[in-house]
């Protein structure tokens, strides 16, 4: 039986095992991928939305934009400065999870996510080819949870024709 | 003959394919991002480390040479090591005097700003110390957390454990090597 639990938990830790170079504990699993977003097109005085499509590994979750428990980690997206004014974030609906690890349920994101964030652009449109950003998060799944990791985030930008 | 045997062989060579992999329990990350187990082999070693718990002391690990010791390897934001916080105060409370001690590396980056915190409302009564990646390295990297290793009284990781695991199984762990 012991063997048993412990071959499950090592299937539930491992998924798809392969091997290669290992990473220390501060390199952090990479759970969550960027997809490609689409060109954002900048006319002068306008809001432009700019969707970051995130996908999170099969059997895992990320804290929400605003986990519940003060403890945990909140994934966050943020921007380097760009001649572009930020105005808002919009997070997506959290999932509420009940876990063995918690007597609560916990505010998390799983599968695919799109986080939007909003800009003004000025009137004198600023000569970019990108926004280039960070995404930061932390991922658990049922049994353990990885080090809070950042990943880059670059979204190809140009002026409206 | 051969046929018939062959099916339980081959189950037994799963078998002891399984219980070599739970001797390596100790597990990294790949390149492609799966968790894989080390190649170590247990019994091993624990490499020796000196921390300073909250109040500044040394924690040594070598002192408790002669002890059982649940070594568990933890973060303030990783969920599961908070449902096992409470079952490791329990059992620091009913081995302690046989020869039993629990001591919690916490990898969280904040250090103390966040561990003592944490430790005062989980009224902890076992040593805490704050590791590092180069300290968690000794430990095979440390892939996930929860990860806790027990060690004998002779100094070597025999069980190691990543992520969460039933209480009963520490106890066993435990009561077999007291």
């Amino acid at each position: 039986m012991k063997v048993c639990s412990r071959l499950f938990a090592a299937a539930l830790l491992a998924g798809a095992v392969s091997v290669s170079g290992a990473q220390s504990f501060s390199s952090g699993l990479r759970a969550a991928t960027v997809l490609p977003s689409p060109v954002v097109k900048l006319k002068p005085g306008e809001i432009v939305d700019v969707p970051v499509t995130i996908q999170i590994r099969p059997a895992y979750h990320i804290n929400s934009s605003r986990p519940a428990d003060e403890y945990l980690i909140p994934t966050a997206l943020t921007w380097e400065p760009s001649g572009l004014d930020l105005k808002e974030t919009d997070y997506p609906e959290p999932e509420l999870v009940n876990y063995l690890f918690s007597s609560q349920p916990v505010s998390v994101y799983s599968n695919k996510i799109v986080i939007v964030s909003r800009f003004a652009v000025p009137d004198k449109v600023p000569a970019l080819t990108e926004l280039k950003g960070r995404l930061r998060y932390q991922a658990c799944n049922s049994k353990a949870c990885f080090p809070p990791t950042s990943t880059d985030v670059t979204v190809a930008a140009a002026a409206a024709q | 003959m051969f046929r018939r045997m062959k099916m339980p062989l081959l189950v037994c060579f799963g078998v002891l394919l399984a219980l070599a992999s739970c001797a390596r329990e100790s597990a990294t990350i790949s390149e492609d991002n799966t968790v894989q187990a080390a190649t170590s082999e247990l019994p091993k070693p624990a490499a020796d480390f000196t921390l300073k718990d909250a109040e500044g002391r040394d924690v040594k690990l070598s002192d408790y040479k002669g002890k059982v010791v649940l070594l568990n390897f933890w973060a303030t934001w990783c969920g599961p090591c908070k449902i096992e916080m409470p079952w490791f105060v329990d059992f620091q409370r009913k081995y302690k005097d046989r020869g039993f001690s629990v001591i919690a590396v916490s990898l969280d980056d904040e250090g103390w700003e966040v561990v003592r915190p944490f430790t005062d409302r989980f009224e902890l009564n076992f040593p805490v110390v704050v590791g590092s990646n180069e300290m968690a390295d000794q430990y095979g990297g440390i892939a996930a957390l929860p990860t806790t290793f027990i060690i004998n009284k002779e100094g070597q990781i025999v069980i190691s454990h990543m992520g969460l695991v039933g209480r009963g199984e520490y106890e066993e762990d435990i009561e077999g090597l007291l």
